[in-house]
């Protein structure tokens, strides 16, 4: 059959057209898909939010649930619930606030012993320079990633070893040059806490995963009754390229990634969300007695109607069938 | 048993069925390429002799997935006609779906409907064509399809949900949906068999066991990169035991190889339609790509009814797709 098919000239011609009409949507980025994942709306809040996760304007916000991964090893708590993330946003004077919670039965925050991992939380946005939305894991050459990373161990600041280590001998120095201190001198952020919780960082392609040249984001999280919460703090602008812009009336892509220390996540060992759409409202946050009635009306009678339509456009056929 | 595939051989339409076949084998290149090999770039050694490799493949399933567009553009039309022109219950419920589904798409691409109505109309759309579909075929391959329709439904109604809560239109917790989701998923790929109408020969039981054995395996190798992707490309999160999805991939294959090998070729397609949109609701190519997935499983079974003189009359010129 299919000899015959490539022997016809016509579908000769039509293949070749098929192909070369991809090639024209592809050169020209022309993708007439869209998407259709969970979106976030971020509303204007009336005050400052602050990184207070518990703080009143996150109350009047909507959270999405946005699945991810399952975790390896036991389900997150609440009995077999597919493991999601929930995550509100809202803006203010220019700056934009994402708040995301999660259940984590424990609160790893140590990584002393090189056993230890930490529970950590990162979101990622392409980049302003991005020409597309990046389809990859750590964005494409032509679409860079803007991820900010939240660690517990950050947040807790060095500790003492011999807080876990109680019999060590440790060496002590007469100076305190950071030439004694490697890690603080090669300017490893998590040798510097005073730096923040929160590392920004930007990614090209596999393999160029760094810190920003601007690290502008902070954060601070909050871990209670099994659950973490952090917020994410950043102005609108961004002077470094592959970074992301914020601004009102627009949308962005978004995704999330979730570590729990006590499975051992660190790295790629992590749990992880699709893309989901962060759009940044011009509006203020709606009271959350507002719902719009006409609009639930009018999807129950598209509901109704596309399903009605279709099941009685069947009967019609099958009757005439029949006769 | 006469196949449908086989009956139609002798249609004029054959360069038509050429479209729909030509659609599943693009898109399946579309998900292994671009949707699975280049999401594994983490797992690639940063060497520079294999940039450039990369980049060419990356290329190639990129161009694969325009492929994909312009051929799914044309194959809509054309069962729209097959659906309509056959004239039968299930296979106007098809035309009629395909056509109510294209049209909210247009709108919400002029900006004329928010997404909360996209996501409505869309996930009812594909109820529509479920139903024609599972009113197709016989016995026990509706359970399977019937399946496949509540994952879907499911997974697609906790982001429309979810669009609604954000808009002030409903507030309702949908998580509980996604474990709906997750577990018929399942289901539908473990009956699949149920939609062969032949044996299975003993080719399609040892590539069905080697795909359950590796997957098997990958979950527990790297069990998150794994789970990555069945999220990103099927939209499940991956909660179940691996004995479940190895069983599961190793159904859906051993069904693939069975319909491959015994001529059911527009079934087949069919079938990698499903596989390569996923469930529930990620983007509008996924949508479409279900849509016509159960399209085309509607249409192979009505073709099949036909050439047995049973319920519906033979219009004329009876085409495939």
């Amino acid at each position: 059959m299919i000899s015959r098919l490539v022997a016809s000239r016509r579908t000769l011609l039509s293949t070749f057209a098929v192909l070369l009409f991809a090639a024209g949507l592809q050169f020209f980025n022309a993708n007439p898909a869209a998407s259709q994942t969970v979106y976030l709306q971020a509303y204007e809040s009336r005050d400052d939010p602050g990184l207070d996760p518990a703080s009143n304007e996150w109350a009047r916000a909507i959270p999405v649930q946005v699945p991810l991964t399952a975790q390896l090893g036991a389900y997150s708590t609440g009995g077999g619930s597919v493991p999601t993330i929930s995550a509100k946003a809202l803006h203010h004077k220019g700056k934009l606030y994402l708040r995301v919670e999660w259940a984590d039965s424990t609160n790893d925050a140590s990584t002393v012993r090189v056993e230890d991992f930490s529970d950590a939380v990162a979101v990622e946005f392409p980049a302003l320079s991005a020409t597309s939305v990046p389809s990859l894991c750590m964005g494409q050459a032509d679409a860079g990633v803007n991820i900010w990373h939240w660690r517990a161990d950050s947040q807790a600041g060095l500790k003492d070893p011999l807080q876990v280590y109680a019999g060590a001998q440790i060496d002590g120095y007469p100076s305190k040059d950071a030439l004694f201190y490697t890690a603080r001198a090669v300017g490893n952020p998590f040798a510097q806490p005073d730096r923040g919780p929160v590392q920004t960082l930007v990614s090209q392609t596999f393999g160029t995963l760094s810190p920003s040249t601007d690290q502008d984001v902070a954060g601070q999280g909050v871990y209670k009754d099994g659950k973490w919460a952090v917020v994410f703090e950043r102005g609108y602008e961004a002077k470094n390229p592959q970074q992301a812009k914020f601004n009102n009336g627009t949308r962005t892509d978004m995704a999330f990634a979730v570590w729990n220390g006590s499975e051992g996540d660190r790295n790629g060992r992590k749990s992880v969300s699709q893309f989901v759409t962060l759009s940044v409202a011009d509006a203020a946050t709606p009271g959350s007695s507002d719902t719009n009635t006409a609009a639930l009306v009018w999807a129950g009678v598209m509901l109704v109607g596309i399903s009605g339509m279709g099941i009685a456009i069947g009967a019609i056929g099958y009757r005439q069938a029949k006769r | 048993m006469i196949s449908g595939e086989r009956r139609l051989e002798s249609t004029p339409d054959r360069e038509k069925l050429g479209i729909v076949l030509g659609l599943a084998i693009v898109a399946a290149i579309e998900l292994l390429v671009l949707r699975t090999f280049t999401r594994t770039a983490v797992h690639i050694p940063a060497l520079e002799a294999l940039a450039g490799p990369y980049r060419v493949i990356s290329g190639f399933g990129r161009y694969a997935y325009f492929v994909s567009l312009a051929l799914l553009l044309l194959a809509v039309p054309l069962i729209i006609r097959a659906g309509w022109r056959r004239r039968t219950g299930p296979s106007l419920m098809v035309a009629s779906g395909l056509a109510i589904l294209m049209a909210v798409f247009a709108l919400a691409s002029f900006g004329l409907l928010q997404a909360f109505f996209t996501d409505v109309a869309s996930v009812t759309v594909v109820a529509v064509l479920a139903l024609a579909a599972i009113a197709s075929v016989p016995g026990r391959a509706r359970v399977s399809l019937g399946c496949f329709a509540i994952a879907f439904i499911a997974g697609g109604s906790h982001t429309a949900l979810q669009a609604g809560r954000q808009d002030r239109i409903i507030q309702l917790d949908s998580g509980w949906l996604l474990n709906v989701a997750e577990l018929l998923a399942i289901g539908f790929a473990v009956t699949s068999p149920w939609l062969l109408r032949r044996s299975i020969p003993r080719s399609a039981i040892v590539v069905g066991a080697i795909v359950a054995v590796a997957t098997y395996g990958a979950l527990l190798g790297n069990g998150s990169t794994v789970r990555i992707l069945l999220l990103w490309n099927e939209g499940l999160s991956g909660t179940m035991p691996a004995l479940a999805y190895a069983a599961a991939g190793g159904a859906i294959c051993m069904t693939l190889v069975t319909l491959v090998r015994g001529g059911d070729h527009l079934l087949a397609a069919g079938l990698v339609l499903l596989v390569a949109g996923g469930f529930g609701l990620h983007n509008t190519y996924q949508t479409t790509l279900v849509a016509a997935g159960l399209s085309v499983i509607c249409l192979a079974f009505v073709a099949d009814s036909l050439g047995r003189g049973r319920v519906y009359a033979r219009p004329a010129g009876a085409l495939s797709v």
